[in-house]
């Protein structure tokens, strides 16, 4: 049983005023796969060195099976660094390859054996166990490294962004083999990414970490479908969640010059230092063409639309006093646009104006000043 | 690297390079035409096929060099008359890397010279391809395999990790950290009788203002691991001698570096009245090859004893001055030697008042040059000048021995280039097996990754590698 605890964790580099991890609760389950996202500098490459061992811990606790590993030094910490470029040996068979780790360590070779073959296995290589690496696919030369962290048979498995030097292809392919694999073996892993979509495709559940402070934490629909904050809105899901401030006028949300209903218990938890305001998120799917006379919808300036045959979406600017918004953002980049998902045999034209409507059960609310969720 | 450390860095570091590492959560697009970053002004790189994966490229342009073990795909390749080293990874990692060398190539450390790193690269198709790093070849240098493929000394795996436990401490000391240390991440220049070590793969490392100890630690544990298999891998294909220990080989290391980290960083404590210890202890980390800069001395808290600690800037302190008298940018321990036979000549020409300035441009004219010379030129490229002076002394050591006299310079020469030279040679057949076994270990070329053609090969037997024929004898 290796559960991992970080017990009110802090990191401070010497020299700096502010934490570069600050005050980190978190539990890894026995066996789960947990991934840290974030954006760079956030803190997660911190966060996993510091369950490596490799950078110091000024406050709280790190614990490993139960186990205090605070001061611990990396090697006695029973954890594996999965595949950090690991080279694999012309001369020695792959069997040798995945075992030589163990055989340095004075594992009996029965022992050895006996877990290489587990581990090939599990890895598709049983029949090239006695073959040299020159007579495998790069694929398969890849599994054997993996073998080797495998077989050690670690308490944790902690992967720093595994797969930032495979190319595009590759690394699609390798992330469901690595997802696929850490299942079959159920040991505890730590993930490392920037990625929000590795994240939501590969772990159990997902810990968002933001300037040291961690986000939110939960299973990869919950983060989607209940994001806790304007942050995690915003940073899980692709194409990204729209957000908008608007005005709260008779407990409705004023977008340009049409109203949309809030639940009331939404907009009876805004305070005085909400400004009268609430922030209105929804994701491009959950929103949906309307007629021009449906009372619960804004209209939008349609700027640019895509057909991927499957899929249509289109760009737009929410139009407000009657005209589209600020000229300048229809020249900025599509991100900053309000996106929405719709039948691609339905596109509008580039410029025509059209009336969108929010499906109210998907709507996602936020307080501006606290910038928390509130239905 | 975590931005927030930034600002502490060593100033030289930080504006080492144009080139930021983007920050791969913005996902900045590829550059749509090809772009080329590059730390010096060759225009020849412009000639190169970059629209082919680098594992296609034709013959002609490559330089057959051996080439160390890698995941990724990698060439020697002339451009003009250098001779580059290209590795094909994806952007961010290419951008990361060139920037972290451009840094520790600013301090000073034993690396390999980044060259530049080529993005935005499509097929004729208009596919993209992966980015390309570029560092400069380190001429004389050879991959640890290469060195095994020939007779060698039965200490070269020793003398090996010597060089490697001082280039991880001189890493360590200015804050890098590796994250992958090995022998194949390393490349070896002949150094009298020892080894200088080259980083040549910083793909995961860090430059840090300090190193926490479990980092360094960790590196430690690592480069231990892969020294090992490395070496039972040269013990498989029966390149290594059968009485070598690849563990106890491996724990040499480990030993080595806590050494060297203690003799440079250790606090002395000392009486007042044992001052020339501080002397002493300047002296040994001379004798390392390191220079002291600021000697840190406090008075313990009783008062009655010293506390001394040095503020060692670097290693190189022979090369320095051999640099500063003759203007030869050579290896430490060659600078030593060359040094002694300077001083030897400023003896037996009665000249010990001159200046050594002016005694070491005559030694130059009349010894070293004449000397270096005569190294014939089909080993111009396989032997560096200060090494041949090395051997040639060496050489000439030996033969005044048997011969029970002196042997005049001209003679040992002659016969060093007779006897021992030709033992240099790597010959293409050597070269080629060399490049196939560094090319059984890429991983992530996008051609071979999901070849499936080795199934059928059912009757492969590795008895009958025939790698394994190449090597047995």
């Amino acid at each position: 049983m290796a559960e991992v605890v970080f017990d009110h964790v802090t990191r401070i580099y010497p020299g700096n005023d502010k934490p570069s991890v600050d005050d980190l609760n978190l539990d890894i389950k026995d066996g789960e796969f947990l991934v840290l996202v974030g954006p760079s500098g956030c803190g997660k490459s911190t966060t996993l060195r510091m369950l490596a061992g490799l950078e110091e811990v000024n406050k709280g606790r790190i614990l490993i099976g139960g186990k205090d590993v605070t001061t611990m030094q990396p090697k006695d910490r029973d954890i594996a660094m999965v595949f950090q470029n690991y080279a694999l040996y012309p001369h020695m068979t792959v069997a040798d390859n995945m075992g030589f780790a163990l055989k340095i360590a004075g594992t009996p070779k029965d022992e050895i054996r006996k877990r290489v073959e587990k581990a090939a296995e599990i890895l598709d290589l049983t029949e090239y166990l006695d073959r040299k690496p020159k007579a495998l696919s790069g694929g398969q030369r890849q599994r054997v490294a993996m073998g080797r962290a495998i077989v050690r048979e670690p308490k944790v498995f902690l992967m720093d962004e595994p797969l930032s030097n495979l190319d595009a292809k590759l690394r699609v392919q390798t992330r469901t083999q690595i997802a696929a694999l850490q299942r079959q073996l159920g040991v505890t892993t730590l993930y490392v990414t920037h990625d929000q979509t590795e994240a939501l495709t590969m772990g159990d559940r997902i810990a968002v970490i933001k300037l040291g402070i961690l986000q939110q934490v939960g299973a990869p629909t919950e983060l989607y479908d209940r994001p806790a904050n304007v942050f995690v809105a915003g940073f899980i899901g692709s194409p990204s969640m729209n957000l908008n401030t608007h005005p709260v006028v008779n407990g409705k949300a004023k977008i340009g010059e049409d109203t949309v209903d809030l639940p009331a218990e939404a907009v009876n938890k805004l305070t005085a230092e909400d400004g009268g305001k609430i922030v209105v998120g929804f994701r491009p799917e959950d929103a949906s063409l309307a007629t021009p006379d449906d009372p619960n919808a804004f209209s939008l300036k349609v700027v640019n639309v895509e057909d991927l045959g499957s899929d249509g979406y289109i760009y737009g600017n929410i139009i407000t006093d009657g005209s589209a918004a600020e000229a300048a953002q229809v020249m900025s980049d599509q991100n900053k646009l309000t996106t929405i998902r719709v039948n691609p045999r339905a596109l509008p034209k580039v410029g025509a104006t059209v009336k969108i409507k929010i499906d109210p059960s998907k709507m996602h609310l936020f307080a501006p000043s606290t910038e928390l969720r509130l239905n | 690297m975590e931005s927030n450390n930034l600002n502490q860095l060593d100033p030289r570091a930080l504006k080492a390079t144009s080139v930021k590492a983007e920050d791969a959560s913005a996902e900045s697009p590829e550059p749509q035409a090809l772009k080329i970053t590059a730390a010096s002004s060759n225009p020849k790189m412009f000639t190169l096929p970059w629209e082919k994966p680098l594992a296609t490229w034709p013959t002609e342009l490559l330089a057959n060099l051996p080439r160390g073990i890698s995941r990724h795909v990698v060439r020697f390749v002339h451009v003009g008359d250098e001779v580059y080293a290209m590795k094909e990874i994806t952007r961010q990692v290419a951008e990361r890397e060139y920037e972290l060398l451009r840094r520790l190539q600013k301090l000073d450390l034993p690396t390999v010279q980044p060259i530049a790193v080529v993005t935005g690269r499509h097929d004729a198709n208009g596919e993209p391809l992966e980015a390309i790093l570029v560092t400069k070849h380190l001429k004389f240098s050879l991959p640890y395999r290469a060195l095994f493929a020939r007779n060698l000394r039965p200490d070269t795996a020793e003398r090996l990790i010597d060089a490697l436990a001082v280039l991880m401490v001189r890493l360590h000391l200015a804050g890098f950290y590796w994250g992958d240390v090995s022998l194949s991440n390393v490349l070896f220049l002949r150094d009298a009788d020892a080894f200088s070590a080259f980083l040549v793969d910083a793909e995961t490392g860090d430059l840090q203002i300090n190193l926490t100890q479990g980092q360094r630690e960790y590196d430690i544990d690592l480069a231990r691991t892969n020294i090992i298999g490395e070496l039972m891998d040269l013990s498989s294909g029966r390149l290594l001698p059968s009485d070598v220990d690849e563990i106890e080989v491996g724990n040499r290391l480990a030993d080595r570096y806590h050494s060297l980290w203690s003799a440079l960083t250790d606090t002395d404590k000392f009486n007042p009245d044992e001052m020339w210890k501080i002397e002493k202890r300047v002296n040994k980390l001379n004798e390392l090859g390191f220079d002291v800069d600021e000697l840190e001395m406090k008075t313990a808290e009783d008062g009655k004893r010293v506390l001394v600690r040095p503020r060692v800037v670097d290693a190189g302190y022979a090369s320095r001055k051999l640099l500063r008298l003759t203007g030869l940018d050579v290896q430490e321990n060659q600078a030593r030697r060359l040094l002694n036979d300077l001083d030897a000549y400023r003896a037996s020409t009665w000249r010990e008042g001159e200046e050594l300035e002016i005694v070491a441009t005559d030694w130059m004219r009349e010894v070293y040059e004449p000397t270096v010379r005569m190294i014939p030129r089909e080993y111009r490229s396989q032997i560096e000048p200060a090494q041949f002076f090395h051997e040639v002394l060496t050489h000439r050591w030996f033969l005044a021995e048997k011969a029970g006299h002196d042997v005049p310079m001209a003679v040992a020469v002659k016969s060093y280039i007779e006897n021992v030279l030709p033992q240099y040679k790597l010959d293409k057949k050597d070269v080629d097996a060399l490049n196939a076994e560094a090319d059984s270990g890429v991983v992530d070329d996008e051609y071979t990754y999901n070849e499936s053609d080795y199934d059928d090969d059912d009757d492969y037997n590795p008895d009958d590698d025939p790698d394994a024929a190449v090597w047995s004898h």
